[in-house]
């Protein structure tokens, strides 16, 4: 069975485009969330093998979020998309509980990259 | 990765967010200090520059980045938003948008470079069918528009010359160049013009906000959108018209129960048209609210000096000039008049930068209207050719009234470059441009002048004679250092002889 990804970001062109990407790789898209809010109850709901989190979201942040959820499961794997410019905040998700980042513009490769080894 | 499927989302998703940033934006203007707007803004940004370096368009990128910067700062607080700054921001907004729609018509290299891209019906890919728009510096343009006058001149030393020469086909073949080149001209002054609809299309969102936070109701209206006009000119208004709409809604439009007891519909109008009148854009913000309160201006305009306590009444023209007097309209004393044209100076000063002129109509209780009247292009204006001494001078139709005979007094011009005449009943100052421009004066019994009006003021210019009237081709200079000129430019008229520009604005 494939690999299940819960994709959150706030911009519909980010999750299409990401989720494009996994699904070629032969991962299930199993949800999406455009707030941080949004992001921790699916997450509880779904409960996805792994989760891409947008830093900047409205609602509740990307940070806060990967908090909420490594709170709630300490396995739980995120992969944070960041901005360029955005380094400062990916220290402070990796201490959140992040495993892994990449930065937008994604490049396939990169991306496929972070998720398997975060899997792996 | 083929990103041209993309391209749709990117649009529509873009275009969302540019909506989000100027709603945030907008609430901005009426709370500046909103960490819930300024969230919002930079929110909306950020997603706009994820997806535009996802596409790899690099120029919204770029642009979101610095809008982002800018809104970073105001996030973290360490700086205040200004009305200045978030004029800019405004601005920066504005142009982000365009960038956006501009993006999707190029073809994008895309992030990664496909480096054995191999040749592919255009149609196919929706990217490419979409390139019908190409980016040219507007310095281009401007050469080009330079070289279109001196390709001008050059027709009108020709047509001196072919007035020697007869014969059927060389007329008609220099018919169609000119007939060509006029076609030329005005295709060389489109390609500046955009829709007044790309700088106007915020307000709506800006009106309702700040009738909202005012607690007034307002139908606003938006007409003429598709108008198009040069887009430096169009650049430079957004803040004065912003002026004038939010001046309306604050002291124009009474409350809905104020209203009510004058007997009219609690709901107030207030309209911003765009209008083409020949080689002039006009733009106008009406509303049907009070209307100036003539009268405390009159008072106020007397104890300031700016008219003689025999005058007993402000007709429009003097209103204008009253309420575009430096300081006036701004000063503290003014604050509780109702009605008032608050900051009216700045507006008309913006619009006489551009060589355009405001007027104004009020009736107490129906409402106020405020026109400004633009020329469509920087490049070319219409104007009166008149020659005074050995020299030709052009004077802008956008301040010309009428043309006159002036029959001086005779004790007229005596040791003074300037006498005074009757107009209907108004009292205008007569002025002989000879000694002003250092020429030996010259008086005779019936002078030819030209009616001008600027900055709500009449004038007289008494000139030798009229030569004719022509479109012609601008070509500004800086003022002398340290003093104003009396002249906006220069030109070359068709016979290839030069002539000022005569400024209306600085001999008023």
């Amino acid at each position: 069975m494939s690999h299940t990804v819960l994709v959150c970001d706030d911009a519909v062109f980010m999750r299409t485009m990401l989720s494009d990407i996994l699904q070629q790789a032969g991962f299930t898209i199993v949800g999406e969330a455009d707030t941080g809010t949004k992001a921790v109850a699916k997450y509880k709901e779904l409960r996805p093998d792994l989760v891409t989190m947008d830093i900047v979201m409205p609602d509740m942040g990307g940070i806060d979020a990967v908090r909420e959820i490594t709170a709630f499961d300490p396995r739980a794997r995120v992969v944070m998309c960041s901005a360029m410019g955005q380094q400062a905040l990916v220290v402070d998700a990796i201490q959140a509980g992040a495993k892994d980042f990449v930065v937008k513009p994604f490049q396939p490769s990169r991306v496929l990259e972070a998720v398997q080894r975060v899997l792996g | 990765m083929d990103l041209s499927k993309y391209v749709d989302l990117f649009l529509s998703e873009g275009r969302e967010h540019v909506a989000e940033l100027s709603g945030a934006l907008a609430e901005l203007e009426s709370a500046p200090a909103s960490v819930d707007a300024i969230a919002a803004a930079f929110r909306a940004v950020h997603s706009i520059k994820g997806m535009a370096a996802a596409m790899g368009y690099a120029v919204v990128t770029e642009r979101a980045d610095t809008l982002e910067s800018a809104l970073d700062v105001l996030r973290r607080g360490e700086e205040q938003l200004t009305p200045s700054s978030l004029g800019d921001l405004i601005d920066e907004a504005d142009a982000l948008a365009r960038e956006i729609e501009l993006a999707v018509t190029r073809p994008a290299p895309g992030p990664e470079a496909d480096g054995n891209a191999t040749p592919t019906d255009p149609s196919a890919n929706p990217a490419r069918k979409r390139a019908t728009h190409v980016r040219i510096r507007a310095s281009r343009l401007d050469s080009l528009m330079n070289l279109v006058g001196e390709i001008e001149i050059a027709r009108g030393q020709l047509e001196r010359e072919l007035r020697n020469v007869t014969g059927e086909n060389i007329s008609s073949a220099f018919a169609s160049t000119s007939r060509l080149l006029s076609e030329l001209r005005e295709q060389v002054v489109g390609a500046r013009m955009v829709p007044v609809g790309d700088v106007f299309e915020r307000f709506p969102r800006l009106v309702r906000e700040t009738a909202r936070s005012l607690g007034k109701e307002v139908d606003f209206t938006l007409d003429g959108a598709e108008i198009e006009m040069d887009r430096s000119i169009l650049d430079r208004i957004g803040d004065p018209v912003m002026h004038l709409l939010r001046n309306a809604l604050d002291h124009g439009i009474e409350s809905a129960e104020e209203r009510a007891s004058n007997g009219k519909p609690a709901r107030g109008r207030l309209t911003l048209s765009a209008q083409r009148e020949a080689g002039y854009v006009l733009i106008r913000v009406a509303d049907d609210g009070s209307g100036i309160d003539r009268d405390s201006v009159l008072a106020r305009a007397r104890a300031a000096g700016i008219v003689g306590w025999d005058t007993d009444a402000l007709d429009d023209v003097t209103l204008l000039r009253v309420l575009a007097h430096p300081g006036f309209s701004t000063a503290a004393s003014v604050t509780n008049i109702s009605g008032r044209g608050v900051g009216l100076d700045v507006v008309d000063a913006a619009v006489r930068l551009l060589g355009g002129a405001i007027e104004i109509r009020t009736v107490a209780h129906r409402g106020t209207a405020i026109t400004l009247r633009l020329p469509l292009s920087v490049a070319i204006v219409r104007a009166l050719i008149a020659r005074v001494g050995e020299e030709l001078f052009a004077i802008p139709f956008t301040h010309i009234v009428e043309t006159l005979q002036f029959e001086p007094p005779a004790a007229a011009f005596r040791g003074a470059e300037w006498t005074e005449t009757t107009i209907g009943d108004l009292l205008v100052r007569v002025v002989m441009l000879r000694t002003l421009f250092g020429i030996e004066p010259c008086v005779s019994e019936r002078m030819p002048g030209v009616s001008v009006l600027a900055r709500g003021r009449r004038a007289v210019f008494i000139v030798d004679d009229f030569v004719g009237q022509q479109d012609v081709v601008v070509k500004r200079f800086d003022p002398p250092r340290g003093g104003s000129s009396m002249f906006a430019g220069a030109t070359v008229l068709g016979d290839g002889s030069p002539a000022l520009i005569v400024d209306v604005n600085s001999l008023i």
